[in-house]
C-alpha cells in the first residue's frame, strides 16, 4: 500500500516506473519540478496537453513560457516512450469536458468504466471488477492514497477538489503494484494539483442548473517574498436527487476548504505543505433485512454525514541532474456516519524515495514506506466488525532500474516491491517492462507484472446481513482464511503518431487473478467470504486523436473486456457487472477564437449480472471566453434520454437510481 | 551415451558463459554511449533554443535582408556558446521556407550578416560596442543575463522561478526596420534603456 504512496511521492516514481523509460525523464522532470513534476512528464506523454514534447520547437511561445526549465532538463519523455497503458487528462481536457466532479471527468479516459449509482455514488474501474467498492483500483491525490481498506474501495463522493486546481490526472490501466503498491491491481489513478505558484490571483466560479443545482468555488493565491507561494480555496455545492421507484432521497451538499503552500528556498530544495477539510451530507434510502414478513426487509431514509481532512508535507531535494530525494508525510482523517455503520479512520503515512543514475544508462529508484491506518467503527445489526477498532500497518520497500540502450531505442525496466501488511505476510511484486521505439513515431511495448490486493477489513473481520428469513438473518462473514488476491498481468501495446495530426494507441492484456473472493454457503444462515476464485480476463483498448482541422479535434476510444471466473464447487461469485464493449467519441471544436463547442457521445454495453441495459448518451458544452479572464459555459449532460440506470448499489443496499438529463450554466472569472 | 551426457552440460555451460560475457560487453558499450548522449543535454538551453526558433515566427525582416525567397535565415551566437548541441536541434528547421543556419562568432565584425544575434553572457561587457555596430541594421539581438535588455539588447530571456520570461527593449527594436508582432510584445515585459 505504502508504495502506492510513493506514487505520490513522486511522480518520479510513477513516472519512471510506469513509463518505463520515462523514468529518467519523468524522474528528472518530476524532481525538478518538485512535486509535481508529474505534471510535465506524464503530461508529456499525452500529446494533447501542454507537456513539453520531445521537440520543444513544436510549442507556441505561450506554451514555452509555461515550461519549467528544470522539467526539460532530461529530455522530456513523450508518451511514445512509456511502457504502460497511460492516459493523461490535462487541465484543458477537464475544462472542456463540462464535467463538474472528478468521476465525471474520468468518463473521458479510454478503457475506464465510470458508472453513476445515484447522485453521489460511483463505480469506477478499469479492466473489470466494477462496483461501488471497486477494490482493485488504487486512487491517489497528490501522493495521498484515498483507497479505503474498510470494504475496500474508494468513497468517490468525498474525493473532490476545485477542478481548476488540478494540474492533471494520470490514469494507468493495468497492474502497477511495483511502483504504486498494493491494490493497484487493475489500475491506478493519480490526481495531481497545481503548485501554488501556478494558481496566483483570484478565481471565482459560480453556476447552477437542474441537476447540479448550485455550486461555487473561490480561490486566492499570493506570494510572500520571492519563493514562498500559497493558495486558499473554498468550494460549495448542492446537487439534486436522482429518480427512483422508491422515491428520491439522494440530494446532497458539501463544503470543502483547503490550501497549499510551496516554498522553494533554492534551486535544490522544494517544500510543499497542503491540506483540506470537507464536510457534507447526502441523503439515501437504505434497505435492511429483517425477520418479519412478508418482505423481510425494512427501509429508512437517512442523511449520511461525511467529513474529513488531511495534511501533507513533502520535501524534495535535488542533488544533481538525475539524483534526487523525496520525503513525504501525511495525516488523513475521515469520518462517515450512516445507519449501517459509522467509521472514523486516521491514517499516518511516511514515504521516502531516492533516484539516481548509474553508468550504462541506468536510472535507479528506490523507496520505503510505512502506513498505519486505524479505525473506530460503530456496528449495526446489518453490518458489524469484530474487533470494532483495529490498526492496519503496511510496510513497503521497492527498487527499480531502468536501462536505456541503443540510443534510447530500447528501454528496459525491472523492479520489485516488497510489501507486508497486518493481513498479509511478505509479498514480492516484480515488474518487467520493455519498450522498443521502432521509429521516432512508433513504439511497441510489453510488460509482465505481479500485483496484489490486501484483504479488506470486512473480508477479515466483518459480518453483514444479506437477507431475512422468519427465524433468522442470513449473514455473510469475513474470516481469517481470506488471503491477498494476486494477479499476474501481461500487456502488449503499440503506439503510433501516424501523421502530425493523427495518433493512435492500442493495448491488449491478459490478466490472471488468483485468490479472488467469493461466497460459500456453510449453513442456511451463514455464508463465508472465501478467497478461492480464479479469474481470467482479457481485452483491449484502442484510442485515437485526430486533429481533423485546425479548429476541430476528434478523440475516439473503444474498449473490449472479457471476464471468466472459476470457483470450486459451492463458492458463488459475482459476474456480469462489467460492460463487454464501450465506445466513446469526443469532439472538440473552436468555432471562433472565443467560442468552443464540445460534444461527447458514448455507448456503454449492458451489465448482464445487474440487469442494467446498455445505453448511449450525449454530453454537450458550449463555452465562450470573451477574454482570457472570463469564461461562460452552458453544459448539457445525458441529453439523449430523460433518465437511465448506469449501475446498482452494492454492499450497502440503497435505492436503485435513474440518472436524469441535466443542464447547467457556469461562469469562471479570474482577476 | 554416458560420455555425451557429460559433454553436453559442459558445452552448454561454456556457451552460456560466452553469451553472458558478450551480453555484458554489449551492454557496457551501449550503456556508455547512451549515457554520454544523455549528459550532453542541457534543459535550460534546450528550452531557450526553442525560444530562439519561435522568435523567428514573430519578427519580420525587411525583404531586402534576403537575396531570394530561400536565402537562409542566420542565427548567430556571439562568444561562448552555452547552447551546445541544443541549437543544432533547430538547425534543420525551416521558417517561412527559409532554412535556418547557426553560426558561431567570436568577434563583432560580422554581426550584420546575422538576422538574429544571441549575445553570450561573457560578451555582454562588449554591449556598448555591439549596439553601435548594429545600429539600424535589421538584426534581432537576444541575451539572457540580468538587465541585458536595459543595456540595449532587444530581448532578454530571463529565468524567473524556473520559467523563462521575456524582457523587451522596444526602443531598441524600433530603431531598426524590424517588425515585431504584437503577439510577441504582449508576452514580454517592456523595459527602457538605463540612463
Amino acid at each position: 500500500m505504502i508504495p502506492s504512496a510513493n506514487p505520490a511521492l513522486f511522480e518520479s516514481t510513477r513516472k519512471r516506473p510506469w513509463k518505463g523509460r520515462t523514468p529518467v525523464w519523468a524522474v528528472i522532470v518530476g524532481l525538478a519540478t518538485s512535486t509535481f513534476t508529474l505534471t510535465h512528464t506524464w503530461a508529456a506523454t499525452d500529446s494533447s496537453t501542454q507537456d513539453p514534447p520531445a521537440d520543444l520547437t513544436t510549442l507556441s511561445l505561450e506554451e514555452l513560457m509555461n515550461v519549467e526549465v528544470s522539467s526539460v532538463s532530461r529530455r522530456t519523455q513523450p508518451l511514445s516512450q512509456t511502457a504502460a497503458a497511460v492516459f493523461v487528462v490535462s487541465q484543458e481536457d477537464i475544462r472542456r469536458s463540462g464535467a463538474n466532479s472528478i468521476p465525471e471527468v474520468l468518463r473521458m479516459v479510454p478503457g475506464l468504466h465510470v458508472a453513476r449509482i445515484d447522485s453521489q455514488k460511483y463505480s469506477i474501474t478499469s479492466r473489470g471488477y466494477s462496483g461501488r467498492f471497486a477494490d482493485d483500483l488504487l486512487v491517489l491525490i497528490d501522493g495521498r492514497t484515498v483507497y479505503s481498506p474498510l470494504v475496500p474501495g474508494v468513497f468517490w463522493e468525498v474525493q473532490d477538489l476545485p477542478l481548476e486546481d488540478i494540474e492533471r490526472i494520470e490514469v494507468i490501466r493495468g497492474p502497477g503494484g511495483t511502483l504504486w503498491g498494493a491494490n493497484a491491481v487493475n489500475g491506478a489513478i493519480h490526481i495531481i494539483t497545481k503548485k501554488a505558484q501556478d494558481t496566483q490571483g483570484a478565481l471565482v466560479t459560480i453556476g447552477g442548473g437542474t441537476e447540479e443545482r448550485a455550486f461555487t468555488t473561490m480561490r486566492y493565491g499570493g506570494q510572500f517574498g520571492n519563493n514562498l507561494s500559497y493558495r486558499l480555496f473554498g468550494k460549495l455545492f448542492d446537487r439534486d436527487r436522482t429518480t427512483s421507484a422508491e422515491g428520491s432521497h439522494d440530494d446532497w451538499r458539501m463544503g470543502r476548504t483547503g490550501g497549499r503552500l510551496d516554498w522553494n528556498p533554492g534551486t535544490h530544495d522544494a517544500f510543499t505543505l497542503q491540506g483540506d477539510y470537507y464536510q457534507g451530507q447526502a441523503g439515501q434510502l437504505t434497505f435492511f433485512p429483517t425477520t418479519t414478513g412478508p418482505s423481510f426487509s425494512t427501509n429508512a431514509v437517512e442523511d449520511v454525514r461525511m467529513s474529513g481532512g488531511n495534511v501533507l508535507g513533502r520535501w524534495q531535494h535535488t542533488f544533481g541532474e538525475r539524483n534526487n530525494f523525496t520525503f513525504q508525510f501525511y495525516y488523513d482523517r475521515t469520518r462517515r456516519d450512516e445507519l449501517s455503520f459509522k467509521e472514523i479512520r486516521n491514517t499516518v503515512d511516511v514515504d521516502i524515495q531516492h533516484q539516481f543514475a548509474l553508468p550504462l544508462g541506468q536510472q535507479i529508484v528506490w523507496g520505503l514506506g510505512y502506513r498505519v491506518s486505524g479505525d473506530q467503527l460503530r456496528n449495526s445489526e446489518s453490518l458489524s466488525f469484530d474487533p470494532a477498532e483495529r490498526r492496519l500497518r503496511t510496510f513497503s520497500a521497492f527498487v527499480q532500474d531502468e536501462i536505456t540502450m541503443f540510443q534510447d531505442k530500447l528501454r528496459f525496466t525491472a523492479g520489485v516491491k516488497y510489501l507486508k501488511n497486518t493481513f498479509s505476510g511478505g509479498l514480492l511484486l516484480p515488474n518487467v517492462r520493455l519498450l522498443y521505439q521502432v521509429t521516432p513515431n512508433q513504439s511497441v511495448w510489453g510488460a509482465v507484472t505481479r500485483s496484489n490486493r490486501f484483504p479488506s477489513r470486512f473480508e477479515r473481520d466483518g459480518r453483514r446481513a444479506l437477507a431475512g428469513t422468519p427465524t433468522e438473518l442470513v449473514e455473510l462473514q469475513g474470516n481469517a482464511g481470506v488471503r491477498s488476491e494476486t494477479l499476474w498481468g501481461y500487456e502488449l501495446g503499440y503506439r503510433a503518431q501516424l501523421t502530425s495530426i493523427l495518433s493512435f494507441d492500442a493495448v491488449g492484456f491478459y490478466n490472471d487473478y488468483r485468490q479472488s473472493t467469493g461466497e460459500q454457503e456453510v449453513s442456511d444462515s451463514l455464508e463465508l467470504v472465501r478467497s478461492q476464485v480464479t479469474t481470467r480476463t482479457y481485452g483491449g483498448e484502442l484510442s485515437g486523436d485526430w486533429r481533423a482541422l485546425p479548429w476541430w479535434r476528434l478523440r475516439p476510444a473503444f474498449s473490449y473486456l472479457h471476464i471468466r471466473r472459476t470457483a470450486p464447487e459451492g463458492i458463488e461469485t459475482e459476474s456480469g457487472e462489467d460492460p463487454t464493449y464501450q465506445f466513446s467519441l469526443r469532439s472538440l471544436m473552436n468555432l471562433t477564437d472565443t467560442i468552443e463547442f464540445d460534444t461527447t457521445f458514448r455507448f456503454i454495453d449492458r451489465l448482464v449480472g445487474l440487469d442494467v441495459d446498455s445505453y448511449t448518451n450525449l454530453d454537450v458544452r458550449l463555452g465562450w471566453r470573451p477574454t482570457s479572464k472570463l469564461e461562460f459555459s452552458v453544459v448539457g449532460h445525458n441529453l439523449l434520454e430523460n433518465r437511465h440506470t448506469e449501475f446498482k448499489p452494492e454492499f450497502i443496499q440503497t435505492a436503485v437510481s435513474h440518472i436524469q438529463r441535466g443542464m447547467f450554466g457556469k461562469v469562471t472569472w479570474r482577476f | 551415451m554416458k560420455m555425451r551426457q557429460t559433454v553436453l552440460p559442459t558445452l552448454a555451460m561454456s556457451i552460456r558463459t560466452v553469451v553472458a560475457v558478450l551480453c555484458f560487453v554489449t551492454l557496457y558499450l551501449i550503456g556508455s554511449q547512451s549515457l554520454g548522449h544523455a549528459q550532453g543535454q542541457n534543459g535550460e538551453y534546450l528550452l531557450k533554443a526553442a525560444f530562439l526558433y519561435n522568435f523567428t515566427k514573430f519578427v519580420e525582416w525587411p525583404d531586402s535582408t534576403f537575396a531570394t525567397s530561400s536565402t537562409p535565415l542566420m542565427i548567430c551566437v556571439l562568444g561562448n556558446d552555452p547552447f551546445g548541441s541544443s541549437l543544432d536541434a533547430i538547425a534543420d528547421k525551416t521558417i517561412k521556407g527559409r532554412p535556418l543556419v547557426i553560426k558561431r562568432l567570436h568577434s563583432v565584425d560580422r554581426v550584420k550578416d546575422c538576422q538574429m544575434l544571441y549575445v553570450s553572457p561573457n560578451q555582454l561587457t562588449q554591449t556598448a560596442e555591439i549596439v553601435p555596430t548594429i545600429q539600424k541594421a535589421p538584426v534581432l539581438t537576444v541575451c539572457d543575463a540580468e538587465d541585458c535588455a536595459e543595456a540595449g539588447i532587444m530581448l532578454n530571456m530571463r529565468v524567473v522561478e524556473n520559467r523563462v520570461q521575456l524582457d523587451m527593449n522596444l526602443d531598441a527594436v524600433q530603431r531598426t526596420p524590424l517588425k515585431v508582432s504584437s503577439q510577441l510584445i504582449k508576452l514580454t515585459r517592456i523595459v527602457k534603456r538605463n540612463g
